[in-house]
């Protein structure tokens, strides 16, 4: 474990550590936090939502919310789920209030090549998750936001019911329907 | 040409800044949210608030005693209290300085607040 | 036995006729069939799939000529590697990132301030930043880092204040020695790096700290001159 120092705290220290010291105004020890969860959380929302801008206002948005929460939050559930929550839902809320509208740049936004650029892979295997990714945002919202957080963010199911404020029965079923749909999606990919 | 109380500001704001470990003023809240919307238009006339982000300068009516007060960033290369009181004397002595150039002299309090040590 | 009527996980008829499973299945797990599927040869579907991935040892003598359960597979190595690529395509979160902590660093929590040690008593501190400070310090003591860090002024009319931190510290060394080292580090950045009138300072260990090995910045010791 390295001592990386960014701003003088250490950037090692436990997220409960890091959110006592948020929670008492350390913007430094936010940031902490900010950097190390915000690639996830982006991840998730523009997978769920499929528009990389709506991902970041929403992940803005719930830190910045967080921030301003932070004093009244009881250490009761981790930083990470509490997060992962408030950006599921909203991600959720959004979708239920515009669905079925699939907006336009969600389905011309080059998946495989990413926001980041990354170089072009096999066509196939680049085709074969355009796919998967075309396929996913065709789910049910709630679907969508269970085999997100299982299969890409290796959540737990117990967390995943947390997070989606479901009980854990439903979110195996949905997990449970969502692969069944995916893989009859992908089995002309074979 | 009288002082005002914004003159008076400006005055206090470049004496703060002078002082080595200042690296800055630290607008209040509601400055940061007026610059953010664009609004850092302000009346004319003898208004009390300063344009000066920082720093908050007025004249008590009467006495003519004028009390200063300036929100600082530091380095944190320096140590606080001594930073502190070197943006005081600075202060002050500008602010003495001001006032008596445009004949509005009186008693000058100064108050400083440090509101951020930068990380080194 | 049929798949829990309430789940409802398949579309597939046949699948809530399969009645009882063959011989040769699994015994059936009530937990599973939340969220899964009793295939008409008597698999599971979630078995199935666990199998075809190396996860299960595969039952070599049926799945084969299963047609039901090549059914059930079909799709799933093009998923998993699909999944697996989605997985690291992440889009880049340092915009938002530096957004989100310029937004924050501009709305600036001060919260309580505290006055550094002058008579005139016109000289203060925001605690929020007295206490980066001061956690920093602590900080330093190897195997030991700050978490909460209160300072209080004294109703007295004196520039005295009395600080209240929380630790978290590691377990391989006895405590009452390293308090005694994150008391001294605390006091000297209070007095040296801050000009604070610290009267008391009372200090309680509240979590073990782990996979935390000497840091970097070496410590300072009082009366050492100078800054690391």
């Amino acid at each position: 474990m390295n001592d990386e120092r960014g701003r003088g705290v250490p950037g090692h220290l436990s997220d409960d550590l890091l959110v006592t010291r948020a929670a008492e105004g350390d913007d430094d020890a936010f940031a902490v936090l900010v950097q190390r969860h915000s690639g996830p959380l982006l991840a998730l929302a523009y997978r769920m939502l499929g528009v990389l801008q709506d991902a970041e206002e929403i992940v803005q948005e719930a830190f910045t919310s967080a921030w301003r929460r932070l004093p009244e939050f009881r250490q009761d559930a981790a930083f990470r789920t509490w997060m992962y929550r408030i950006v599921t839902n909203r991600c959720l809320d959004v979708l239920r209030g515009r669905r079925p509208v699939v907006p336009l740049d969600a389905v011309v936004e080059p998946t495989s090549s990413g926001p980041r650029g990354q170089p072009a892979r096999a066509a196939e295997s680049a085709a074969a998750t355009r796919a998967l990714d075309e396929a996913l945002r065709d789910l049910p919202p709630a679907q969508r936001a269970c085999w997100i957080l299982r299969e890409l963010h290796g959540l737990s199911y117990q967390e995943i019911a947390h997070v989606a404020g479901m009980s854990e029965q439903t979110v195996r079923g949905d997990l449970f329907r969502a692969r069944r749909t995916l893989m009859k999606e992908m089995a002309s990919w074979r | 040409m009288t002082a005002d109380a914004a003159g008076v500001a400006r005055a206090a704001a470049s004496a703060t800044l002078a002082v080595p470990g200042v690296v800055g003023l630290q607008p209040s809240l509601g400055q940061s949210l007026a610059a953010a919307a664009g609004r850092v238009g302000h009346s004319r006339g003898s208004r009390p608030a300063a344009p000066a982000k920082g720093v908050h300068a007025e004249r008590t009516p009467g006495s003519g005693a004028w009390r200063v007060e300036v929100r600082c960033v530091l380095d944190g290369e320096h140590r606080a209290l001594d930073t502190a009181r070197r943006v005081r004397e600075s202060v002050r002595s500008a602010v003495v300085s001001h006032t008596a150039r445009h004949g509005a002299a009186g008693p000058v309090t100064v108050l400083v607040t440090v509101t951020r040590i930068t990380g080194r | 036995m049929a798949v829990d009527g309430t789940t409802a996980v398949s579309g597939r008829p046949e699948a809530a006729a399969s009645g009882q499973p063959a011989a040769s299945a699994p015994a059936p797990d009530a937990a599973r069939l939340v969220g899964d599927e009793r295939l008409p040869c008597g698999r599971l579907v979630s078995g199935v799939w666990d199998q075809a991935r190396g996860l299960l040892a595969a039952d070599a003598s049926h799945a084969a000529g299963c047609p039901y359960c090549r059914q059930a597979v079909a799709g799933l190595a093009v998923l998993d590697i699909a999944t697996h690529t989605l997985r690291r395509d992440e889009p880049s979160a340092r915009t938002v990132a530096d957004r989100v902590i310029d937004a924050v660093r501009a709305e600036t929590r001060l919260g309580r301030l505290v006055p550094l040690d002058d008579p005139g008593g016109d000289l203060r501190i925001s605690e929020t930043s007295a206490a980066k400070v001061l956690r920093r310090a602590a900080d330093r003591v190897p195997g030991v880092r700050a978490a909460s860090c209160r300072l209080t002024c004294l109703d007295d009319g004196s520039t005295h204040v009395t600080l209240a931190m929380t630790l978290a510290a590691t377990v391989d060394e006895p405590l009452p020695p390293r308090a005694v080292r994150v008391r001294r580090a605390v006091a000297y950045a209070a007095w040296q790096e801050l000009g604070l009138a610290v009267i008391r300072i009372d200090l309680t260990v509240v979590s073990v700290l782990e996979g935390i090995r000497s840091p970097a910045v070496p410590e300072i010791t009082p009366g050492g001159g100078g800054r690391p």
